[in-house]
């Protein structure tokens, strides 16, 4: 659970700390929050709660002096660091990772018009199907064309 | 005379890799599971195994 602060909150923010000399203590900061999130996660069960943890977070990461009180420049840069980590995750390939890497299969790839709902493991084969189809399409695991023909569920009709 | 058609489509599937059965069973939105042998070229309805019991 995470909470979004956009330019529009991040406003918000700003005018409250510098309403207080650029200061905001964990009372001020919290209060804040609340009052301008009204729009996260509207439909959340034990939202103010959940709201609360996510600010309450927010203000440790900024508070590393653990003064109980945060400036505009440590909420900020906290939010700048922040931004830049999630960032350069984003742009991390996952193959330059060391938990992830691409399986070495001689071009494997199939593209389909549906969104694919189910695969499943067969030994050496893959079987697969997308949504609202009532086709399961087989491949070899190498990559290599098999000789299995598509399993085609018959459509039942309603006769008189 | 036909009156009324529906597309019955795949809801989930999943292969028992046992050698007693081998198979692929899939479940549907006609209210069907169906066991399906697909160790040849051309999928076909599984025989249903012999019970132990």
């Amino acid at each position: 659970m995470a909470i979004n602060i956009d330019k529009y909150i991040l406003g918000f923010f700003k005018d409250a700390f510098e309403q207080n000399n650029s200061e905001l203590s964990f009372n001020e900061f919290m209060s804040q929050g609340m009052r301008h999130l009204k729009s996260w996660q509207r439909e959340l069960k034990h939202r103010e709660e959940k709201m609360q943890q996510c600010l309450s977070r927010l203000f440790a990461e900024a508070d590393s002096g653990r003064k109980g009180v945060i400036t505009w420049n440590q909420f900020n840069s906290m939010l700048i660091e922040k931004g830049l980590n999630l960032k350069s995750l984003r742009n991390q390939e996952p193959g330059n990772t060391a938990l992830m890497k691409p399986i070495a299969v001689s071009g494997f790839s199939a593209k389909h018009n549906n969104p694919i709902q189910k695969m499943v493991n067969l030994g050496s084969k893959i079987a697969m199907f997308t949504e609202e189809s009532n086709q399961i399409d087989f491949y070899n695991v190498d990559g290599s064309a098999t000789n299995l023909k598509p399993l085609i569920l018959s459509q039942q009709s309603l006769t008189v | 005379m036909v009156v009324a058609e529906y597309k019955n489509v795949l809801l989930d599937m999943i292969y028992v890799n046992d050698s007693k059965y081998n198979m692929l069973i899939t479940s549907s939105s006609d209210f069907m599971i169906k066991g399906w042998d697909i160790s040849s070229n051309i999928p076909s309805l599984a025989k249903q195994p012999e019970n132990e019991d």
